[in-house]
């Protein structure tokens, strides 16, 4: 296990080699290590899903630098909370997105910074393809796909809340629809998205 | 029958009073909390459709630090004087008390351990009494104290006293190759460390 000295010294020969051997850690133990105090496991974590938790901030927040606060915030709350989490046996990606997700929010609305415009361009393929690893490309197409099979307004009650930050109340506003209406597009739709992800096997868990 | 909020939430779309009334809800809702998990699953899985771009190598220091910014305490070889005295400005009377030596790595007869960039000094005596100095840490959190924590032969952290302002005087000794950490807890201190680190420093 790296130690202190290890962390500090950064990316030696021993600290690659700790990298190497927490890659083959499950998520769950790495939050372990992470609620016992171990920066290792941290970045290991981060090595896993820092890359898609920023993804989404910035799709939220729209600025590099908010973006980066809100995964810097997001990872304090797992170093944090890590022990409470484990005792509660959630999937630890679902709950690092999540922190990240609710950070990336917060900030959002605080700035009063949001767009409102994030449905045309979800459909689209990212950038530079070339460098993302095979497992993410894997996880998109899978989501995309699920997420095309909703009805148009169920996607779009998702999408708005999701990547807007909106609040239901505000959704129903700039949709012009009751907040009823707004608040069972979104439990109709999130959970027919559950269920089309179970049936094409999906693991959000990085492998 | 599940609660028509539980979406909304997992999609993180209520404002903050509908956040409190549906966990209150919550607490006394089985149903709920099962149907929540897989509506965060599905609400997390959209996470990966977004653009992907690659962050900042610093991000990933940043958070790897954000648990606790680790300092490494390195016995100092050569000092400078001028700078080790503007460096321990913040506590002038303690330095005159102990008063500075020309002598290597130590002050006073102290040990001296500095962390890289001045984040922090820890001085040693002969029978392992210390004195802590912490620069840049923000003021803690309203109604919160730092707490200074010793940890020696892989036992627990023990309570060794608080900072007040960048100062702590340890209350416990610290034996060569034990670690020294602060965290904020709430006034009056804790048995056993609750919050954050927010310094870590080992004295090898």
């Amino acid at each position: 296990m790296a130690t202190v000295t290890d962390f500090l010294r950064g990316p030696t020969d021993s600290q690659t080699a700790s990298r190497r051997d927490l890659g083959h850690l499950s998520d769950e133990a790495l939050l372990a290590l992470v609620s016992r105090g171990d920066h290792a496991a941290l970045g290991e974590l981060y090595d896993r899903y820092g890359r898609v938790g920023y993804g989404l901030a910035l799709r939220i927040v729209r600025d590099r630098a908010l973006a980066e606060d809100a995964v810097q915030e997001g990872f304090l709350a797992v170093w944090r909370s890590a022990g409470t989490f484990l005792a509660q046996h959630g999937k630890p990606s679902t709950w690092i997105l999540t922190l990240i997700h609710r950070r990336a929010v917060d900030l959002v609305r605080r700035e009063e910074r949001r767009r409102a415009d994030p449905i045309d361009e979800l459909a689209q393929p990212t950038g530079d393809a070339t460098d993302e690893e095979a497992w993410l490309r894997a996880q998109r197409q899978v989501v995309q796909e699920a997420l095309r099979k909703l009805p148009d307004e169920q996607r779009e009650a998702i999408e708005l809340a999701y990547y807007g930050g909106f609040t239901q109340s505000e959704l129903a506003e700039r949709l012009g629809q009751p907040l009823g209406t707004i608040k069972s597009r979104m439990f109709a739709g999130l959970r027919r998205l559950r269920e089309l992800l179970a049936e094409a096997g999906l693991d959000v868990d990085a492998p | 029958m599940t609660h028509p909020e539980a979406a909304a939430f997992a999609l993180d779309a209520l404002d903050t009073d509908e956040v409190t009334e549906f966990e209150r809800h919550l607490e006394s809702c089985p149903a709920c909390e099962d149907e929540l998990e897989g509506l965060q699953v599905a609400a997390a899985a959209l996470a990966f459709v977004v653009e992907l771009p690659v962050p900042r190598p610093e991000l990933r220091s940043r958070v790897v630090d954000t648990g606790a910014p680790v300092v490494a305490l390195r016995r100092r070889l050569r000092p400078r004087l001028a700078p080790a005295a503007a460096a321990l400005a913040a506590c002038a009377a303690i330095v005159l008390a102990i008063g500075p030596s020309r002598d290597g790595g130590s002050i006073g007869g102290m040990d001296r351990f500095d962390a890289r960039g001045s984040k922090a000094t820890l001085l040693v005596g002969e029978a392992g009494e210390a004195v802590l100095v912490a620069r840049r840490l923000p003021p803690p959190p309203a109604g919160m104290v730092y707490e200074v924590w010793v940890t020696a032969g892989g036992g627990a952290a023990r309570p060794a006293g608080e900072l007040h302002g960048s100062l702590a005087v340890l209350t416990r000794q610290v034996p060569r190759g034990a670690t020294v950490a602060v965290s904020a807890e709430p006034f009056g201190g804790s048995p056993r460390p609750t919050g954050p680190l927010v310094l870590q420093a080992t004295t090898t």
